[in-house]
């Protein structure tokens, strides 16, 4: 059993299942908790879906590279893309006081993942974008 | 998550006096949704005031999904009605929270209930 796993996925919607179910099943050696469990799939999806639709200038394939760790009865999960700078944590989050006809269709992901996780994170490094999410695994 | 490969069949569509019940099965997700979204097309054009969703055997929700279920809430409003979920498990309620969803859908601790309170 390793203390990390890296996950390369290639930036296409059919590659993330695959990927989530990777994670999901290394990190059941550590006996996560349920809230812990559901974080690594859904920062899978949800970034590599971020990626796909907004990363890229060009129409080529792309990979987005996770590492998960676990140290001290914690999750940290690192993405790594190579799409242009954005800083996810810098957007506004959305709106949950606007009457139903008025809620957005979307937007939610990283506002998902903001709130699950216990620490989240961005930097901008050697022209990679990395989000690093931290998440105790009781 | 066990037992439930991606991309697997996501609803059933039941009608029960009169009431129209979807139930999410598995999970709902970037690969499932657009599954899910085209067997719930006709059901909404058919412009229901109140539609009920089973979700006690949802076991993976992501934005996508929260999506999905936004669609079911904005046409039941366009109708002048309001979606009901009944068997919500922790983990998904979880998300509906987060999402702000709480105050868009009519919460039921089970079928019976919810069912119960479509039929006034």
């Amino acid at each position: 059993m390793g203390e990390s796993l890296t996950i390369e996925v290639k930036s296409t919607r059919d590659a993330i299942a695959p990927a989530a179910e990777k994670a999901e099943a290394w990190l059941e050696a550590y006996h996560p908790s349920p809230r812990a469990k559901y974080l690594a799939p859904l920062a899978i999806e949800e970034i590599v879906t971020n990626c796909i639709d907004y990363a890229y200038d060009d129409g080529g394939e792309h990979t987005i590279v996770f590492t998960l760790s676990v140290a001290d009865q914690a999750l940290t999960l690192t993405a790594v893309d190579d799409g242009h700078a954005f800083d996810p944590l810098a957007e506004q989050g959305p709106d949950l006081t606007l009457p139903v006809q008025d809620r957005p269709i979307g937007g939610l992901g990283i506002h998902l993942l903001r709130n699950l996780a216990d620490a989240i994170s961005y930097e901008r490094r050697d022209g990679l974008n990395r989000l690093t999410l931290t998440k105790a695994l009781s | 998550m066990q037992n439930i490969s991606p991309g697997s069949a996501p609803s059933q569509i039941l009608s029960i006096q009169g009431v129209p019940v979807v139930t999410v099965v598995g999970r709902l997700d970037t690969a499932t949704a657009p599954a899910f979204d085209a067997q719930i097309a006709a059901l909404l054009e058919e412009k229901h005031k109140r539609v009920l969703l089973d979700v006690s055997r949802l076991v993976y929700l992501s934005s996508l999904g929260l999506r999905s279920i936004l669609k079911i809430i904005k046409s039941t409003a366009q109708n002048g009605g309001r979606t009901g979920i009944f068997s919500v498990p922790p983990q998904v309620m979880e998300l509906i929270e987060i999402s702000g969803f709480q105050s868009l859908l009519d919460i039921y601790p089970d079928r019976e209930s919810a069912l119960t309170a479509s039929r006034m």
